[in-house]
């Protein structure tokens, strides 16, 4: 059965059962109502229709006060008959109350979005930011339920009003988390329905089973480890200079793919995940990392910013670390390319080939004082020019972040020009175009058959 | 019917025109009896019988030989013409000078044997202004004094007791002397002839040849004594009458039924409006009773009765109506029903020990009863005994607030047996047994409601209902036109009620009120206005 929304489902006796001495409403899985649940309006009306119409309930002070249709209020001593009864409840919140007092207060959880498998796919929520035991949503997939976040005195004396944070964290599927407070820029909560974002899918970073996790099959995972520190942890050598980090996750060498692989795996550990001094709960820690496309990224966590150290090498340009600041920084960029030589350029035994910039500022190409392109292979300078010598191609770097010939503007992309000329079979050619902050970026010189030179010897 | 028509019962003694026969009783120290002198002061005919009072502090009296005994009929009265010129002269009632009333009535078998009645004195109305007064007395009411023996009646006369001599002209004169029950005699009457009225008779009273002493035209309205007797056994009266003013005569010597409004003849028809009766003086031996000897048509509207005595009404079922409505009984009698109908009346500080003898409760409404501490408002008659009956819109002022025997209870239940009463407006009506009877009070009050949205439109498909603070129903309804009357026993008053209104559209309410001790009106309902439910939906 699906949820109920039309009173007419319900029956007394059945579904549900109105108890008008103990004033206790008991919702039952029977007849038409099942784990879907019914809506609180539903369940509203029909307690009306029964009001109206049953001459035994007619005396006893009615139950409710309905606010809106998401928000009721149960007065005059009623209250839903056990915790089963009220997880049955969907798409309101409502409070206890009794003579201007609140007893207890309920607000539903509406999540939107998807659960990639809603059988198994289960939500946790936290109601207080250090609490270190989550609870599980009643049933698996998206969550309409209610949730009691306020007692009264006598009623469990506590109030949770002020934080909730649910987690939707399963192996092998994207991550997702919502603040509800801080989300939705709220004081507090109250008896109503929240709708929030709340979704997962499958993680193609992912491909590492927990076990292979747990016994380093496929890569040393046990030497990626993360440390919280209490104090900001100063990292050199970025692009954007130095910055402060208070998570550091050492990569332990390992490859950045396994590095996602073993944060993913612990922040759904019911332990602490901090291999330092200190202490962080697995399951509701922050997220730490994010994969966009190729690229690796830290993310900023309530501890500040995350930094991943002792990195594989070939990592350099795919690793993104966000700071205490919230900004991201980055290695140094070498952007790579190459430049295919067509066979008249190849059989050519004097071609050569030069890359100038296009514009600089100490002179553009079609001028005497254009400037050389140089690699950045070496720590010299290597300017990009030379014999074809037959070759198809000549691969190139460009230090992207760091290129400043002739007083150009590093970290930006280069327009460049790019010329060869051979003697017996290559005529002049030139092209133009973009180093951009890639790799494999590809330029192409297509020389005529050169068919008037001669040099009689 | 005819023309309505006035007369009297009265028999002459004497006129006062006579040239001749009048006499002195033994007593007298003043002049003889002088005759047909027109100089002197007469009030009817064309003379008085007058003496000279020349000596001070001692007796002057006229007397008139009937020759024969006079037997005065039940309630029956001498009435007798005397006036004093120089009221100043005479004694004062109580006789604190010579031990004799300043007037009296001297009636015995000779001039050496009779009895006085004291009649009036310098401080009794019309004096210290002095006139004519027409004194009446009952011999078989006891007299005040006696010269030799008291024992019959022939010798009629009329004596004042001086303090001071007129030493000129002959200030005392006696006039007309007559006997009888004194009736002033209604009959007939329609409109096309005109109905009998009090005007009607006053003027036929108040010819010179009649000055019959009963109905006569005084400041302010009309002097009464005597029987007044609104139809005969032979001849019914139409009498319709409105705004009159009845004073009814100081008579210290009479019988207490001598003053008597009676209504006689099953077809008469008796019509006052705004009347009203006034006794003059409280010390008078009657006060005035009304009595209706025969089941007639009585109305009586807008009337008021003050100082009088009792008020016996006589309904026949299928013969007559009687209805009293808008009157006001102040320190009457008490009142027999008898059926009659009673709506919007007062009594007020009834000296009897039951305002009202009842024979149906039912007919009695809307009246207002004030208590002199020590008097029911209703006692309920053997009839009522194991009836149930409707008791609508009363209020008692100054009763008893419980149940008891104090004698100040509103009810008193001598019927003999059960009485239920159904009350409905007015007051809680607390009670007394007599011997064998137990009653019950249902007092019913009248709570009108309406439903209303916040437009002020009157909501007609709700559920309305009404609990004590135990959750027991009081009155309910599945569907309500909009507007309800819940009507309650009084004993509820003060007491919780929660107004429940349920209609789907609208938000459930639950109002606790306190119930009231007084009754609204429709037009002034509690009016209980329903809020929207934007909430309450069934989609099929």
């Amino acid at each position: 059965m699906a949820k109920i929304v039309d009173p007419d489902f319900l029956n007394q006796g059945t579904e549900v059962t109105i108890d008008a001495t103990n004033l206790t409403i008991a919702l039952h899985i029977a007849g038409n109502l099942s784990t879907d649940g019914v809506s609180l309006k539903a369940l509203y009306s029909f307690i009306k229709e029964e009001w109206r119409y049953d001459s035994t309930l007619i005396p006893v002070l009615f139950p409710f006060t309905p606010i809106t249709d998401e928000q009721f209020e149960l007065i005059n001593g009623w209250d839903f008959a056990d915790t089963a009864s009220e997880l049955l409840v969907r798409d309101g919140g409502w409070a206890v109350t009794q003579g201007g007092t609140t007893n207890k207060a309920f607000f539903n959880l509406t999540t939107l979005g998807s659960f990639q498998d809603s059988g198994s796919d289960t939500a946790y929520y936290i109601q207080a930011a250090d609490q270190t035991a989550v609870v599980y949503t009643n049933l698996t997939g998206p969550v309409n339920q209610a949730i009691q976040y306020y007692a009264g005195a006598g009623y469990g004396d506590y109030d949770y009003s002020t934080y909730f944070k649910i987690f939707l964290r399963e192996q092998g599927k994207t991550f997702d988390s919502y603040d509800l407070l801080s989300e939705q820029n709220l004081a507090s909560l109250t008896y109503r329905k929240y709708a929030l974002p709340l979704s997962n899918s499958s993680d193609a970073n992912i491909s590492a089973s927990d076990n292979d996790i747990e016994t380093d099959t496929g890569a040393s995972y046990s030497s990626i480890v993360v440390t919280y520190y209490a104090s900001p942890q100063t990292k050199t050598g970025f692009v954007q200079g130095s910055g402060n980090f208070h998570v550091i996750i050492d990569a332990g060498g390992q490859a950045r793919g396994y590095v996602y692989e073993k944060i993913q795996y612990l922040l759904r550990q019911d332990a602490d995940i901090d291999s330092g001094a200190g202490y962080s709960y697995g399951k509701t820690a922050d997220e730490l990392l994010q994969f966009v496309g190729s690229d690796l990224y830290t993310l900023l966590t309530s501890d500040g910013g995350v930094f991943i150290d002792n990195i594989n090498a070939d990592d350099t340009n795919n690793l993104y670390f966000v700071t205490d600041a919230g900004t991201t920084v980055y290695y140094p960029y070498v952007a790579t390319g190459s430049i295919a030589f067509n066979d008249n350029l190849q059989n050519d035994a004097d071609a050569y080939f030069w890359m100038f910039f296009t514009t600089n500022p100490s002179g553009d190409y079609g001028t005497a004082n254009a400037v050389i392109v140089e690699d950045s292979s070496d720590s010299t300078a290597n300017q990009i020019a030379g014999l074809v010598a037959g070759a198809s191609a000549y691969q190139f770097t460009f230090d992207y972040d760091g290129n400043t010939q002739g007083g150009r503007t590093q970290g930006t992309d280069a327009n460049v020009t790019i010329v060869a000329i051979g003697l017996n079979t290559a005529q002049y050619v030139s092209t133009t175009g973009t180093i951009s902050r890639s790799k494999g970026q590809s330029f192409s010189l297509v020389a005529p058959l050169e068919r008037n030179y001669s040099n009689p010897a | 019917m005819a023309a309505p028509s006035y007369s009297e019962d009265l028999t002459d003694i004497a006129t006062g025109d006579e040239a001749a026969g009048w006499t002195n009783f033994s007593t007298n120290t003043q002049g003889s009896p002088s005759y047909q002198d027109s100089d002197y002061p007469y009030i009817q005919g064309s003379y008085a019988v007058t003496q000279t009072c020349s000596k001070s502090k001692t007796l002057g009296n006229l007397g008139y030989d009937n020759g024969s005994t006079i037997t005065l009929p039940t309630d029956g009265a001498f009435l007798i013409w005397q006036n004093f010129s120089s009221p100043f002269a005479i004694d004062d009632y109580a006789g604190t000078a010579t031990t004799y009333a300043g007037m009296h009535v001297l009636i015995g078998q000779d001039i050496n044997n009779f009895g006085w009645w004291y009649v009036g004195g310098s401080d009794k109305s019309p004096n210290p202004y002095s006139g004519w007064q027409c004194h009446a007395v009952n011999t078989t009411v006891a007299f005040d004094t006696q010269t030799g023996t008291y024992t019959s009646d022939q010798v009629v006369g009329a004596g004042v007791a001086l303090i001071a001599f007129p030493s000129k002209g002959e200030p005392h004169q006696v006039d007309a002397m007559r006997y009888g029950r004194c009736s002033a005699i209604f009959e007939l009457g329609d409109s096309g002839n005109g109905y009998a009225t009090i005007d009607g008779f006053a003027s036929q009273n108040d010819v010179q040849t009649s000055r019959w002493g009963l109905i006569q035209v005084t400041s302010g309205g009309y002097l009464w004594q005597g029987r007044m007797l609104l139809g005969t056994g032979s001849n019914p009266v139409d009498f319709r009458d409105t705004n009159v003013n009845v004073f009814i005569k100081w008579c210290p010597k009479v019988t207490e039924n001598f003053n008597l409004i009676e209504i006689q003849n099953i077809n008469s028809y008796v019509s006052m409006t705004g009347f009203t009766f006034q006794v003059l003086d409280i010390t008078t031996a009657s006060r005035g009773r009304f009595l209706m000897s025969d089941p007639a048509d009585v109305y009586l509207d807008q009337c008021t009765f003050v100082d009088m005595d009792t008020f016996v009404f006589d309904t026949t079922s299928g013969l007559n109506t009687v209805e009293i409505t808008n009157t006001t009984f102040t320190r009457c009698g008490e009142v027999t029903q008898s059926e009659a109908v009673f709506d919007s009346c007062s009594f007020i500080n009834c000296y009897s020990t039951s305002t009202i003898q009842a024979s149906n409760l039912q007919n009695i409404s809307n009246c207002a009863f004030t208590s002199d501490g020590s008097n029911h408002a209703i006692e309920l008659d053997s009839n009522h005994a194991g009836g149930t009956y409707s008791l609508i819109g009363c209020t008692y002022n100054n009763y008893a607030t419980s149940n008891g025997s104090t004698g100040n209870e509103p009810i008193y239940n001598n019927s003999g047996g059960h009485v239920t009463i159904n009350v409905s407006g007015g007051d809680y009506p607390y009670y007394r047994n007599g011997p064998g009877s137990t009653t019950t009070i249902v007092q019913s009050i009248d709570w009108y409601f309406e439903i209303q949205n916040s437009a002020g439109t009157i909501v007609t498909n709700a559920e309305f209902r009404i609990y004590d603070s135990n959750g027991n129903q009081l009155y309910g309804v599945e569907t309500s036109d909009g507007t309800e009357l819940y009507s309650f026993d009084g004993s509820l008053s003060g007491t919780t009620a929660r107004i429940v209104v349920l209609s789907l559209d609208y938000l459930y309410l639950s109002q606790t009120l306190t119930h009231p001790t007084t009754s609204n009106t429709a037009s002034a309902p509690i009016v209980l206005t329903l809020t929207g439910d934007r909430v309450y939906d069934n989609p099929t």
